[in-house]
């Protein structure tokens, strides 16, 4: 794999074995239940652009949701963001530099507790989000043919969120949100000390009831 | 819910099928590193320094590379110090440098900033101090990532002379470049020179703040 790590690519696998058999299992006791799974597209910021600089392709969510009252509902959410990039070229450190070819990646995992709150109806048109949870975050970092370094950490992490679901089939709806993914500042990271990994997040997913 | 559900999967297929085949890593052709005293302080006032013609192999007596191309590997170290400002004083044994410069090739890999058994390999040389010996250590910058390097690494390294301590039993390296995996393994450095050049020429490109103004 080029611009996956092994590591990665066991998360991912499991995201994707894991996902589906909840949604079928939540589905069949709640019908009230929404499942709904989104591909994601996310923008580096702050931390995150200053390791890997370029935006991530590879992000799937999945989210839970329940009706709690009239235009609002509440749920759990999963998600997976891999940031990569790969070059050759001279990075500065605070203490050296290096030159040769270099493999970033980061994988960040993520476990959230979610509210939407509908604008006009009950279930479509605009939203406003908001996930609580945790991430996990793994920081992989390869210098030529030097041992690769691995640095992991687990932050608290807040989303606030805007979305509009709109009808696409019969019992299954169109969903696009805009994310910020804001974790707090936490681990020890390459290069020493807290980071906190933040991005902006585009997903399109399928929400079905 | 099944069209969910499919769509799901297909879409993670063709993330994972879009990753290709390479394993990170197969096409490496080596890496420069180079570590500085982040304070700067001592490196900035450092001016005269001492380049032992010799390059060493770690561990002491491996005598598992040529060493047809030393004179030329040191005399493109000792050209880049010239150039950045530096005086050589290594054939002056009247005049006591700032600073050491020892060269070395790591015959098995190692890990670290610096290598160790660097006194075994090197001996008693005249730049150190009276009470300097074997359980003495290099002190290495604050804020180094310590890592593994390869069989056929060249390192490069700079040891502070005026800052010994006697209290703590360190000699500071203020830089140190790493030229890592120059060398295949049982390879014939001689064969391996211009690589080995390239190497140091990017070690000095990347430290502008080893120039003396």
């Amino acid at each position: 794999m080029t611009w996956m790590t092994p590591h990665t690519w066991r998360a991912v696998l499991a995201a994707a074995a894991i996902a589906p058999a909840c949604a079928a299992r939540m589905h069949a006791q709640d019908p009230e239940f929404t499942s709904i799974g989104a591909y994601a597209i996310s923008i580096p910021l702050g931390d995150t652009h200053r390791y890997v600089g370029v935006p991530s392709w590879m992000g799937v969510t999945w989210d839970g949701l329940w009706p709690l009252r009239n235009r609002t509902w509440a749920g759990i959410e999963l998600g997976l963001n891999d940031f990569f990039d790969q070059d050759n070229r001279t990075t500065n450190f605070p203490s050296g530099s290096a030159t040769g070819f270099q493999v970033r990646d980061l994988l960040v995992m993520s476990v959230m507790g979610t509210g939407r709150w509908f604008a006009l109806k009950s279930s479509h048109g605009p939203y406003l989000g908001l996930g609580v949870g945790g991430s996990y975050v793994s920081q992989f970092y390869q210098l030529g043919p030097i041992s690769p370094f691995n640095r992991t950490g687990v932050h608290l992490t807040a989303a606030p969120e805007v979305g509009y679901v709109a009808p696409f089939l019969t019992d299954i709806d169109a969903v696009v949100s805009i994310r910020l993914a804001t974790p707090v500042s936490a681990g020890d990271y390459l290069g020493g000390g807290r980071r906190s990994f933040r991005f902006m997040m585009l997903s399109f997913g399928l929400a079905e009831r | 819910m099944i069209f969910i559900r499919i769509a799901c999967w297909l879409g993670l297929a063709a993330l994972a099928s879009a990753c290709g085949d390479t394993i990170v890593g197969d096409n490496l052709a080596g890496a420069v590193v180079t570590v500085v005293d982040s304070t700067g302080a001592a490196l900035r006032s450092a001016r005269t320094f001492a380049l032992p013609d010799t390059i060493i192999e770690v561990p002491l007596g491996s005598s598992t590379i040529s060493h047809a191309a030393d004179h030329r590997i040191v005399a493109s170290i000792r050209a880049h110090f010239i150039e950045l400002g530096w005086q050589d004083v290594t054939k002056l044994p009247a005049v006591h440098p700032d600073v050491v410069v020892l060269t070395a090739d790591a015959t098995r890999v190692q890990s670290g900033t610096a290598y160790g058994d660097w006194f075994a390999a090197w001996g008693y040389l005249p730049y150190w101090g009276p009470a300097v010996g074997a359980g003495w250590t290099w002190g290495i910058p604050g804020g180094a990532i310590p890592y593994v390097y390869q069989v056929g690494t060249v390192l490069i390294t700079m040891l502070d002379l005026r800052a010994q301590s006697a209290d703590t039993r360190t000699i500071p390296l203020l830089w140190a470049g790493v030229l890592d995996g120059i060398l295949p393994a049982g390879a014939n450095a001689a064969n391996q020179t211009p690589r080995i050049i390239d190497g140091i020429d990017q070690a000095f490109a990347q430290s502008p703040y080893l120039r003396i103004h």
